[in-house]
């Protein structure tokens, strides 16, 4: 997965580049934060040993053998901020002291191997594992997390190569339509399988002779209110996808959602008369919609990306004014309940 | 100047000799790479300390000036541009008096993996133009394209100078001083001496895993099942980690022993000569030619 120089265009390595700095800059600020000045020299030498972790082989079923990246590794044992700079780090050194994978590429390369894998992994560690495991979850979580971690940069990898011919022809060759396959299909089918086993089987051995070495699961900080936030955040961001899927494969509008100037298209292939019901011309004239197709007016053809960006416009204002609304009507009810009731009565407001 | 004994030099470390029974052991592929890493390091520490071009250079002009080159590289669309570019390439290796089989890494391997990879880019169904040479393959009616061909000779280049480049870099800098000419690219005091410490640790715990992994052939007359040997490849691994654990507490110990306060302070860095400020202007010079051409 190590990218060489002269595969991404400056178009993208100078981005990646941009993201990694400022990834670094709160990356080190944070682990100071937490773990001070004992961090340092344990950033190091984990540097060394995620180094060191990618040279060994394991044997794995035909004969052959494999090797782990072990970012996920090091995320569930040193934590993810940790493993951002220590996976980093080792693979600074390799680009410039060994050259494996590229200079240009090196920001691109951390992206993919030291922030989107041992966070996407390490995501699905906590997840399964919850917050008090018994060791044989948190190994299982740990094998899931590692084969997801892998896979989850494989295909940022990908994406990262397959974009090259559509915004600077000259570097990688092959489309998303070849990339993200042939990076998906290795993946998928074998080295995430020997991440798994390499990940599970680590924490296994940890569990069996230092369950101590495996970071407890901390209790989550934020509140109830603010992981949802997050939640609705992310949700809002991969909105696009609804435009990149059917955009990939062609596809029209939803089946059975037509509107008055696709409908006769549609009933001609049918075979019937091409022409929308009177009914639904003149009530579809009632309400012009703001924002028609989640688009800014007049610009429901403009390119995907600009499409994207008002989908995730829209996205955030639909979940505002519908937040809005639910707190009005909160407020407006709540305020009801209290007054339907006897004087003296306490009612618990539910905020401690 | 002292130079490597032969036993020491990279082409020295042998691969293990292949007992019968245990032939294509994974631990014995680890140890031969474990050894090859060591071994190049060694290796380019010889090469390092030649009296040589870009040798004599401080790191801290040589690092900006090379990677500057390799950014330009990146930018390059003209053949003619990129053939100089190579060529200048092979001029430093030899006034830097590199070694032929060390180059040749990056002078051939690098540039024919690429071109292996992208080699279907030369076909009409990647990169329409001109057809050269059709040919059926099956049901399928395949072409080399002139554009094609273009874009391969192109693109393989580029990959060869960049590495070449890259290559120049790191054989001819020790690298602890590579990391203190990062600090002319904007890096961090504390991440340069990150990179310092790992580096130096890096031997250490590179030894720990060969240890580990002797440890077990020496031992073993056969390979055990599939499962034995990844649970003792995991187990090895563990081991290693809990090893780093401790040699990272005993460092620190060592560290705030010798009054470390957090505060990251690098030796004095040599005062620049007329060398450096020509090899930076030289670099541009280059940088600017190859992008106008």
């Amino acid at each position: 997965m190590h990218i060489p120089d002269g595969y991404l265009s400056p178009q993208t390595y100078l981005p990646a580049y941009a993201v990694m700095s400022a990834l670094w800059a709160w990356a080190s600020k944070r682990v100071n934060s937490t773990l001070r000045l004992r961090q340092v020299p344990l950033l190091a030498l984990g540097a060394a040993f995620s180094f060191v972790i990618m040279m060994i082989n394991i044997p794995i079923p035909g004969g052959t053998t494999g090797h782990a990246v072990g970012a996920v590794l090091i995320a569930v044992l040193l934590g993810p901020w940790a493993a951002v700079i220590a996976v980093s780090l080792a693979l600074i050194v390799q680009a410039l002291i060994f050259g494996d994978g590229g200079i240009t590429a090196i920001g691109a390369n951390c992206l993919t191997m030291a922030v989107v894998m041992p966070f996407a992994g390490w995501g699905v560690y906590r997840l399964i594992a919850g917050r008090a495991p018994t060791s044989g979850r948190q190994v299982i979580a740990s094998a899931i997390g590692g084969y997801a971690g892998l896979n989850v940069a494989a295909l940022a990898a990908a994406v990262l190569l397959g974009i090259q011919p559509s915004i600077a022809p000259g570097y990688n060759p092959f489309g998303l339509k070849v990339a993200v396959p042939v990076m998906a299909g290795e993946h998928l089918l074998v080295f995430g399988f020997v991440e798994a086993i390499v990940t599970g089987l680590v924490l296994a051995y940890m569990a069996r002779t230092d369950p101590s070495l495996i970071p407890a699961a901390a209790s989550p900080r934020r509140s109830l209110a603010a992981r949802l936030a997050i939640g609705l955040g992310v949700l809002v961001l991969l909105t696009p996808l609804g435009l990149y899927f059917p955009a990939l494969a062609k596809a029209g509008g939803a089946w059975g959602e037509w509107g008055p100037d696709e409908l006769p298209a549609k009933l001609a292939e049918y075979g019937q008369p091409a022409r929308a019901p009177v009914h639904l011309e003149r009530l579809s004239a009632v309400w012009k919609a703001p924002l028609p197709d989640y688009a800014m007016p007049g610009l429901e053809e403009a390119p995907l990306w600009q499409l994207s960006l008002f989908y995730i416009v829209s996205g955030l204002i639909g979940v505002l004014v519908l937040a809005l609304v639910v707190i009005g009507l909160q407020k407006l009810f709540a305020r009801k309940d209290t007054d339907d009731l006897p004087a003296g009565v306490d009612v618990p407001t539910g905020r401690a | 100047m002292i130079s490597l004994p032969e036993w020491m030099s990279p082409r020295a470390a042998p691969d293990l000799p292949e007992l019968p029974g245990v032939h294509r052991s994974p631990a014995r592929h680890t140890l031969n790479g474990l050894a090859r890493l060591l071994a190049a390091m060694l290796g380019d520490e010889a090469i390092a300390a030649r009296p040589g071009l870009l040798q004599r250079i401080e790191p801290r002009a040589k690092a900006p000036g090379l990677i500057g080159l390799v950014v330009i590289a990146t930018l390059l669309h003209s053949l003619t541009a990129l053939g100089l570019a190579y060529l200048l390439c092979i001029a430093l290796a030899a006034a830097s008096r590199m070694p032929v089989r060390r180059f040749a890494g990056a002078w051939l391997a690098a540039p024919l993996l690429s071109a292996f990879i992208v080699l279907p880019a030369v076909l009409n169904v990647v990169t329409p133009g001109e057809p050269l040479w059709a040919f059926r393959l099956g049901s399928w009616r395949l072409a080399v394209t002139d554009a094609g061909v273009h874009f391969l000779a192109i693109f393989v280049l580029r990959v060869a100078v960049c590495v070449s480049l890259a290559l120049l870099l790191a054989v001819t800098t020790r690298p602890a001083q590579l990391f203190r000419g990062l600090r002319a690219l904007g890096a961090p005091k504390i991440f340069i001496m990150l990179l310092m410490m790992m580096e130096r640790y890096l031997t250490v715990i590179v030894r720990a895993a060969e240890e580990i992994h002797e440890a077990k052939l020496s031992r073993s007359i056969a390979p055990g099942s599939l499962r034995q040997e990844q649970a003792w490849v995991a187990a090895g691994m563990g081991a290693l980690f809990r090893r780093t654990q401790k040699l990272g507490d005993a460092v620190y110990l060592a560290m705030i022993s010798r009054g470390y306060t957090g505060d990251v302070y690098l030796l004095d860095e040599p005062r620049w000569s007329w060398r450096e400020w020509a090899f930076l202007a030289a670099a541009i010079a280059v940088g600017a030619g190859l992008l106008i051409i």
